[in-house]
């Protein structure tokens, strides 16, 4: 049986499904009777997950910017 | 619109279909811009790639997709920005292990001795209602090292798989995983410090 430290340190391979199938049995076995694993993983991913959406995030103001640009760039000349 | 549509706009340069591409991909694409060359260049070097997108689109083949060739554009003008500073993303930032983490664990049987606590929601939107949360994470995010943050970024933000992060970044499929993985559990330990504390 897997302690809940080697669960945690295959954390990462877990989210990101690169276990080896046994490896992936040993981990679902341990989350079947470890609820602190459980949620250690969830929240793992959360976190990630939480922090990206936060770094897309920018102001609107930045998107007209671009917009500004590219109406100002000439067009393609070889386009019809 | 279907995709290949939009794509025969795009191609055309049409000013419309490009304006809602730059909507929907402006946030992604800043986001990788700033973990390679940091905030003070993101804006910048988005800009450019913008520019060099508008150029480049009706010569788009479709080989990869809109999406990953947006990402190529952007990683290119970063590291001829990192060139121009001299600088590259290179293995010696591997630094960074969390030692205090495994202190969490009895060193005698792995248990947990410190478990982890609940947090208030279990979405990404629910998380950041509690605002300062998410300039925390930002904040820790942009203070990773910076091959952590880029590897992190390109799998969370832009999705990539993990062999297209291996290519992207000339790194191995090992340390891609230990990168990762350090960043992710680096992130974890500053969402359950807010949760706990309400303090970044
Ligand atoms: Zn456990």
């Amino acid at each position: 049986m897997l302690s809940c430290k080697e669960v945690t340190q295959r954390a990462g391979d877990w989210t990101d499904g690169t276990l080896s199938l046994k490896q992936k049995l040993a981990v679902r076995l341990h989350l079947l009777i470890c609820v602190f694993c459980r949620r250690f993983l969830r929240q793992y991913k959360l976190a990630a997950e939480t922090t990206a959406l936060q770094a897309c995030q920018h102001d609107h103001h930045e998107v007209e910017k671009v917009l500004k640009m590219i109406d100002d760039a000439p067009r393609d000349q070889h386009l019809p | 619109m279907d995709e290949s549509k939009q794509l025969e706009l795009l191609r055309q340069q049409d000013k419309q279909a490009f304006a809602a591409l730059v909507r929907a991909q402006h946030g992604k694409l800043k986001a990788v811009a700033r973990a390679m060359v940091g905030s003070a260049e993101a804006e910048e070097v988005v800009q450019e790639a913008w520019l060099s997108a508008w150029r480049a689109l009706p010569a788009f083949e479709g080989r990869s997709s809109l999406k990953t060739w947006l990402t190529r554009i952007v990683m290119n003008a970063a590291h001829s920005r990192l060139r121009r500073r001299d600088q590259t993303l290179s293995l010696d930032q591997i630094a960074g292990e969390n030692p205090s983490f495994w202190d969490r664990f009895n060193p005698d049987d792995g248990h947990w001795q410190q478990m982890p606590i609940s947090w208030r929601s279990d979405r990404p939107d629910g998380l950041l209602q509690q605002t300062e949360l998410g300039d925390c994470l930002q904040k820790n995010l942009d203070r990773l090292p910076a091959l952590q943050q880029a590897v992190f970024t390109l799998r969370h933000v832009e999705e990539l798989e993990l062999d297209d992060i291996c290519n992207e970044l000339n790194v191995s499929a090992s340390n891609v995983r230990v990168l990762l993985h350090r960043a992710r559990l680096k992130l974890f330990q500053v969402a359950e410090h807010y949760q706990e504390t309400g303090e970044c």
